[in-house]
């Protein structure tokens, strides 16, 4: 498995473990289950932790390529210095996926936090992959 | 009489009191809460009985009709489908407690992680 590979299947575990635990838990509150998963304190500890942990990504994907942006090599690289011909077009599709995604997510699932979640994966995973590619394409160096 | 009485030529001859026999005219739903107060781990036998019967089921008919059975992913199907009946089963007090829950919900979760992270589908 190549590193997009690996860190989207990581994702989707944490995406999984969530939507499970939160399908026990709302099934619990809509039909007034005698018992109630919301009661065991691992699981729903691991439902905080991983929507925590999917908002720090977001934040630590947007910080990575935000410093990519700004970075540069040296000159007696082969590759060029800033790499922008690299950076411009991907970044500014990236930008125009997200809105086009945040607003199609807004009308087809509302602002709820429960989807909310699933839309932060989306765009912090196609954040790092445009980071990759980008990097991957400018210095030419293999996944 | 309660129990089960097993007869050889009119006379009784041994009484088979496993468990108290459930009263089925008031429902399934009593009738297996009264198994589960009877037998404890008839319930959990429920579900894993239906884990094995997706897993093996579906594993050995996908080998048999294509040559290879995804084995993470009916693990994964498997869980799910048992997590189902488990939260059904949470619907009313005596069938299931929350430390049985827990362990379902993390098998489906660690059936998730083997079915993501498996080769087979990279």
């Amino acid at each position: 498995m190549g590193l997009i590979k690996t860190t989207g299947a990581l994702m989707l575990i944490t995406l999984f473990a969530l939507a499970v635990i939160t399908f026990a838990a709302n099934f619990a509150n809509d039909n007034e289950a005698a018992v109630d998963v919301g009661d065991d304190e691992d699981l729903s500890s691991i439902k905080t932790k991983a929507k925590s942990d999917l908002s720090q990504m977001r934040t630590d994907a947007e910080t990575s390529i935000d410093a990519l942006q700004d970075s540069s090599i040296g000159t007696q690289s082969e590759a060029t210095e800033g790499g922008t011909q690299f950076k411009v077009t991907a970044t500014n599709s990236l930008g125009m996926a997200k809105n086009v995604l945040t607003a199609a997510w807004n009308s087809l699932f509302g602002k709820a936090e429960e989807f909310n979640v699933l839309l932060t994966a989306l765009i912090s995973f196609f954040t790092l992959v445009i980071g990759w590619y980008i990097y991957k394409a400018w210095r030419g160096n293999p996944d | 009489m309660d129990g089960i009485y097993i007869k050889l030529g009119g006379a009784i001859l041994i009484k088979m009191s496993l468990f108290s026999e459930p009263n089925l005219t008031s429902g399934i739903d009593d009738a297996l809460v009264s198994t589960a107060q009877s037998v404890p781990a008839f319930p959990a036998m429920i579900l894993v009985f239906t884990f094995l019967v997706v897993l093996l089921g579906g594993s050995s008919n996908q080998k048999r009709r294509i040559g290879y059975a995804d084995y993470p992913f009916w693990a994964a199907l498997a869980s799910i489908a048992t997590m189902m009946i488990a939260l059904i089963f949470t619907l009313g007090q005596g069938m299931i407690d929350i430390t049985t829950l827990g362990i379902v919900i993390a098998v489906t979760i660690m059936s998730g992680l083997w079915f993501f992270l498996s080769k087979g589908r990279t």
